[in-house]
């Protein structure tokens, strides 16, 4: 019998799941778009090429983390053949579950090198 | 602002098509002509805020990306392909370990002696290739006893290596029927003859597109496809060999 499906189940997310599934928070995009938002939130540090991102956008589909809702509805011709991903009620639940994991992460490492959340040492 | 150069672009455009053959076929046709149209607007992006050169560093950017991106697909290619046929799964497993390591191994020697950033490329390009062809063949056939090849497009290429298997019965599907004209709803099955070497035939049971039994064959009978169960392997369909003996069974031979 296949083993219940939870949010837990697919921690820890490998990055650049991490990082489209936080780009879908704000609402449905496509990969286009999705990529220039990790870009501008890393401020240019971390970016998703086409192929990082669309095996990743393959996985998360195949998990039912992110859902395809049809082409790009704004324009024509080449717009026309971009798909639009939204995060799934999972998937919210699965980005939910991980930011929690990374907050606790954060503060047991803040803790134990005295950093206040600041940024300073105490 | 600059303008855009359609030539330069239209240039890194193509190059990236062709990077894009480093997918397999399945992935491609999904996603190939987002991934292009997205590293066409990257490339615009880049040629205005940074020139040739940007779009330079975008190529090998996205070239770097391929290695890293293209290799899990095809891994996951070859093994659907080769699941659901335990001999096939064996074998492919062989080539992929065996390959990759000896290429592992050609990588050092040759790489210990020369710019080892421009053989680690080539090698992975190398490994990448291999997967792929392995991955898009037709699947694997035992074209004389004792041997294993890989069937692609028609040919076989055979294989350095041996097998030695218990099994006799080699299913041979014969889709058009010669004495009804039209489509068959019988498969012909043929007794594989005793390998020279002392083998006794071979696990896998294979459906055949039309073609001429290799010669020394003997006719075993012919089976009601009805009574067959089928596994499909993208473009190779597999009997189960339970089903088969059933069938053979029931029909007294």
């Amino acid at each position: 019998m296949d083993s219940p499906r939870t949010p837990g189940s697919f921690l820890p997310l490998p990055d650049a799941e991490l990082e489209i599934l936080i780009a879908l928070a704000d609402g449905e995009s496509h990969g286009y778009a999705i990529m220039r938002a990790v870009a501008e939130r890393t401020e240019g540090r971390r970016w998703l090429g086409p192929g990082t991102l669309y095996t990743a956008l393959k996985r998360l589909r195949a998990a039912r983390l992110i859902e395809e809702v049809g082409a790009s509805r704004d324009a024509g011709g080449e717009e026309a053949r971009r798909r639009l991903y939204r995060l799934s009620h999972f998937g919210s639940r699965v980005l939910e579950a991980e930011l929690d994991r990374l907050s606790t992460l954060v503060r047991h490492g803040r803790k134990r090198l005295h950093i206040l959340p600041s940024g300073g040492r105490s | 602002m600059r303008q855009a150069s359609p030539a330069a672009l239209r240039l890194s455009v193509w190059a990236y098509a062709h990077l894009l053959r480093a997918y397999p076929a399945s992935f491609r046709a999904e996603f190939g002509g987002e991934m292009a149209l997205l590293f066409s607007d990257c490339c615009g992006d880049e040629w205005r805020s940074a020139g040739p050169a940007g779009v330079c560093r975008l190529l090998a950017r996205a070239a770097l990306d391929t290695l890293v991106s293209a290799p899990p697909l095809w891994a996951e290619r070859l093994e659907e392909t080769m699941k659901g046929h335990s001999a096939d799964r064996r074998w492919g497993f062989w080539l992929a370990d065996h390959g990759l390591a000896m290429g592992g191994l050609a990588l050092l020697a040759v790489g210990a002696a020369t710019s080892w950033w421009a053989m680690s490329l080539g090698w992975a390009a190398l490994a990448i290739a291999f997967f792929a062809w392995v991955a898009e063949a037709d699947g694997f056939a035992v074209p004389r006893p004792g041997r294993v090849a890989i069937r692609r497009g028609g040919f076989d290429i055979p294989l350095a290596f041996k097998v030695r298997r218990g099994e006799r019965v080699l299913l041979f599907v014969c889709e058009e029927d010669p004495e009804r004209g039209g489509w068959s709803d019988v498969y012909t099955v043929l007794d594989q003859p005793k390998g020279t070497d002392g083998s006794d035939g071979f696990e896998p049971l294979y459906c055949l597109p039309p073609a001429t039994p290799p010669s020394g064959w003997s006719l075993r009978g012919r089976v009601p496809v009805d009574d067959l169960r089928f596994e499909h392997h993208e473009r190779v369909v597999y009997v189960t060999r339970g089903s088969l003996e059933r069938s053979l069974s029931a029909a007294g031979m």
